[in-house]
């Protein structure tokens, strides 16, 4: 399953001069970018999901939740979980 | 192939304590054949699964021998970067699993996922994607079997059909008796185990290198600063996880469409007693993997330094070599129990999983379209056993042939990268928007596989050797875009059709139960 059944040669034959003008450029726009963007992206997706979760009502976050306190809150328990790692992704970013 | 117990230093205490380690796991699986009675005791555990028991078999269904070996090597190899995988890899997939899918799922009261789509769109989308992970799931398990031959084959040095045989025999057991109560509760177990050893092993590790400050001083001294840092260029021809595939393919698609869309992790939420500890469940399970790395990417790390130099030939037996390293007999025997435990967790979850599909999405519409009406429960219970039989004994046929691939981890990665991305593509609209419609999400799907058929094997679009992160991504945007075209272009679904089925319509669940049982498809 490495390499395809058919003649892989075929297919880039055939696509690559139709796709490579779409994604070459991406390709050399992404390249020109590096830190910190690739860390902004990265938090962003963790922190931007801990916002996302508490934009939800309470109620349809926990319904038939066993108990009212914060202990049974799941986006209690979402931060708890995700904050480690926005301290992980901002510490391995400090040697680039 | 067969270095053997010597090479990796096994006593035979270390043996007897693997052997007891999957003799008390089939003892333990197979007492929970007790509690089923019927297809729902057998593929959703009696939808009786507390979250904790939920989030436990998740990770440890997710996180294979391999990842132990090939995750430590890669880090060995490339660094931290390969940490992602169970790092952005999962957290943010998880969350969004739980809090936009799993209520879903769970209130639709469904087996599998393609139950849900052929609900939310039409039984040729259900069909469809039933046969796509349904042939995928059993040639999965043939390749779990051949890894944990060849795993066997080199710890115990015993031949590979030996190994096979025992995974099937031990799997086939708790799984045929207890369906998925057993494959759940018995990967709580290994679970545990599997915790026990890798905490050990990097307990070890830093004690041995000295802490982390001179870990991370002596890696930068060897290898560069490169090696501690998580996001790599996106234009470096020497990484395989430049920072953009990371990003948008895995954190944003591949990871999402694992969680939100496999089979084998969305059943233990299928079978959860409320939908709260559905919710739960994937959250616990994000939670625990936070932890995955530090077992299998950290002594990788810390085998740079303290493995002396050319005492390895390749990065994937830097955590094997750790292990004989630092670990006594005994420890040494309980860590590859670990190692044994993640690959028959992985083994029983496409075991059950693949029955589950192929009874209720294929032959239960095959038996419909017969008989005009879908098995019972007692039926269903039978043809779930039934293929549990078959897919052991196809599975088993499928390691000759398995033997020959050369990179198994290319395999399952470019096999998920053909329809991950669409599939998760559909699911989306599906939820998220009521204009998406049954055109829609199937030329959306066909049109959306072959695409991402067409990326995986057109060479050097990306600028990545390993193109699959890329793939995922461009063939979920492509997916989008056709859906989302085609269903505007066509009539939309009735309204009574996606009633609790769509984002944003909160309805308490008896009410969605009784749409969905009047609906007639």
């Amino acid at each position: 399953m490495d390499a395809p059944q058919t003649d892989p040669n075929l297919m880039t034959r055939i696509f690559k001069p139709i796709l490579e003008p779409f994604f070459s450029p991406i390709n050399d726009f992404l390249g020109r970018y590096y830190m910190p963007w690739a860390t902004i992206c990265a938090l962003g997706l963790f922190i931007g999901a801990m916002i996302w979760v508490f934009t939800l009502r309470k109620e349809y976050v926990n319904v038939d939740a066993p108990g009212k306190g914060f202990f049974y809150d799941l986006r209690f328990w979402t931060i708890i979980s995700m904050l480690p790692h926005v301290l992980v992704y901002l510490y391995f970013s400090k040697w680039s | 192939m067969a270095a053997g117990p010597q090479l990796w230093g096994l006593s035979i205490f270390d043996v007897i304590i693997i052997l007891a380690y999957v003799v008390g796991v089939v003892a333990i699986g197979t007492y929970y054949g007790k509690y089923v009675k019927s297809a729902k005791d057998f593929f959703l555990a009696g939808r009786a699964l507390p979250f904790w028991a939920i989030g436990m078999s998740i990770v440890v269904s997710d996180i294979g021998a391999s990842d132990f070996v090939f995750v430590g090597g890669a880090t060995y190899t490339y660094g931290v970067s390969a940490a992602n995988f169970d790092w952005i890899g999962s957290m943010p997939a998880m969350v969004i699993a739980a809090f936009i899918f799993m209520p879903y799922y769970w209130r639709a009261g469904v087996y599998t996922i393609p139950e849900f789509l052929g609900r939310r769109y039409n039984m040729a989308v259900q069909i469809i994607h039933a046969a796509i992970w349904g042939v995928f799931m059993v040639t999965m398990l043939g390749v779990i079997f051949q890894a944990t031959g060849n795993f066997m084959s080199s710890i115990l040095g015993w031949p590979i059909w030996v190994g096979v045989a025992i995974t099937i025999v031990a799997v086939f057991i708790y799984t045929f008796s207890g369906g998925l109560a057993a494959v759940v509760m018995t990967d709580v177990i290994q679970l545990v185990v599997m915790f026990v050893g890798g905490l050990s092993l990097l307990a070890l590790a830093m004690w041995e290198v000295g802490g982390w400050g001179a870990l991370q001083e002596r890696v930068i001294a060897i290898k560069g600063e490169g090696h501690l840092t998580m996001l790599q260029p996106n234009n470096d021809p020497n990484t395989p996880y430049p920072w953009a595939g990371i990003v948008f393919g895995l954190g944003l698609v591949m990871s999402t469409a694992y969680f939100s869309g496999h089979q084998g992790v969305v059943q233990r939420v299928f079978g959860a007693r409320s939908e709260w500890d559905a919710k739960g469940g994937m959250l616990f399970g994000g939670f625990l993997k936070s932890f995955i790395p530090l077992m299998v990417a950290l002594p990788g790390l810390a085998a740079i330094v303290i493995l002396p130099e050319g005492a390895i030939t390749k990065g994937d037996d830097a955590v094997p070599s750790m292990i004989r390293h630092l670990m006594p007999a005994g420890v040494r025997g309980l860590t590859f129990s670990a190692l044994v435990a993640s690959f028959l967790s992985s083994a029983d979850t496409y075991l059950n999983s693949a029955s589950t599909i192929w009874t209720t999405d294929l032959y239960g519409r095959v038996h419909e379209f017969f008989t005009g009406r879908l098995p019972g429960e007692k039926h269903g219970l039978v043809m779930g056993r039934l293929f549990t039989i078959i897919f052991v004994v196809i599975g088993a046929s499928l390691v000759p042939v398995l033997d020959r691939v050369e990179s198994m981890y290319n395999f399952i990665q470019t096999s998920l990268s053909m329809f991950q991305g669409p599939v998760f593509a559909i699911l989306l609209l599906g939820i998220m928007w009521r204009r998406a419609n049954r055109w829609g999400g199937l030329v959306g799907m066909l049109s959306g596989v072959a695409f991402s058929t067409v990326l995986n094997f057109t060479e050097g679009l990306f600028p990545s050797a390993d193109a699959f992160l890329f793939v995922a991504w461009w063939s979920f945007v492509f997916t989008i875009v056709v859906t989302v075209v085609v269903s505007l272009l066509t009539k939309p679904e009735p309204e009574e059709k996606i009633r609790g089925l769509v984002f944003g319509q909160v309805m308490q669940d008896g009410q969605i139960q009784r749409v969905l049982a009047e609906r007639v498809e």
